[in-house]
């Protein structure tokens, strides 16, 4: 909850600056909740408002099972690295 | 023959006293974005008791995921929470105590609000709405595998 309102700015500074897909990466993120996918959500909204893709990178476990029970792993393209999102 | 563990039901009345862990209970200033704290002792009163590392992961989000239930978008005002555990099983109280309203209305707070729950479900034994010393809030329960608390 704390850094929600500062990675929404930041996300909103990044999809409207630039015109590819956006990579989130989460690979150092260890604790994620509703307000962060909240977030994470809105953005994706945006980015297939605009035709863009939104990947989310997660390497933690503990990260990838909380977009499991909340069922976002069909919603968001997910990979477990970084490069692999980049390149795609 | 096998031995096993009793449960501090089980011990009452039997001459040996139970293991009994005060509760704890912490104030929280909602201005001041102290939700990890809420995860802190909730991860200290749950190792006490025996829970195991993946499931002290669930109780800090589940906690968390309680907490922000109960705000709801407010922006003032302080969360209570209390901490009560025994051996297989812990609860916890989340109340607000302040004069904001909560935000109610937009989609945004509804989605939010639908997460938090799925969240809770998946993760503790009870979860729903409370209300402690006439503030309102919601409470959690979860046990520890295998325990008959």
């Amino acid at each position: 909850m704390a850094t929600a309102p500062a990675l929404s700015e930041h996300l909103d500074e990044v999809i409207d600056r630039n015109r590819g897909h956006v990579v989130v990466d989460l690979t150092p993120v260890t604790f994620i909740d509703s307000t962060g996918l909240g977030v994470l959500i809105s953005a994706k909204h945006r980015c297939d408002e605009a035709g863009r893709e939104l990947r989310v990178v997660i390497s933690q476990p503990n990260i990838r099972k909380v977009f499991e029970i909340t069922g976002l792993t069909d919603h968001f393209t997910l990979y477990d690295a970084l490069d692999p999102a980049l390149r795609a | 023959m096998s031995v096993s563990e009793p449960s501090g039901r089980d011990m009452v009345g039997s001459g040996v006293r139970p293991t009994v862990h005060p509760a704890v209970e912490i104030a929280l200033s909602v201005k001041e974005d102290l939700l990890v704290l809420a995860r802190l002792t909730v991860s200290t009163v749950a190792s006490r008791v025996g829970f195991d590392v993946e499931e002290i992961d669930d109780l800090r989000l589940a906690v968390d995921e309680l907490c922000l239930l109960v705000l709801r978008g407010r922006r003032t005002g302080r969360l209570l929470l209390t901490f009560a555990s025994d051996p297989g099983r812990i609860d916890v109280w989340c109340s607000y105590d302040g004069a904001d309203e909560p935000d109610l209305q937009t989609n945004a707070a509804a989605g939010l609000a639908e997460l938090s729950g799925r969240i809770l479900d998946a993760l503790v034994d009870e979860h729903g709405p409370s209300t402690r010393d006439g503030l309102p809030g919601a409470h959690l329960c979860k046990r520890r595998v295998g325990s008959d608390g």
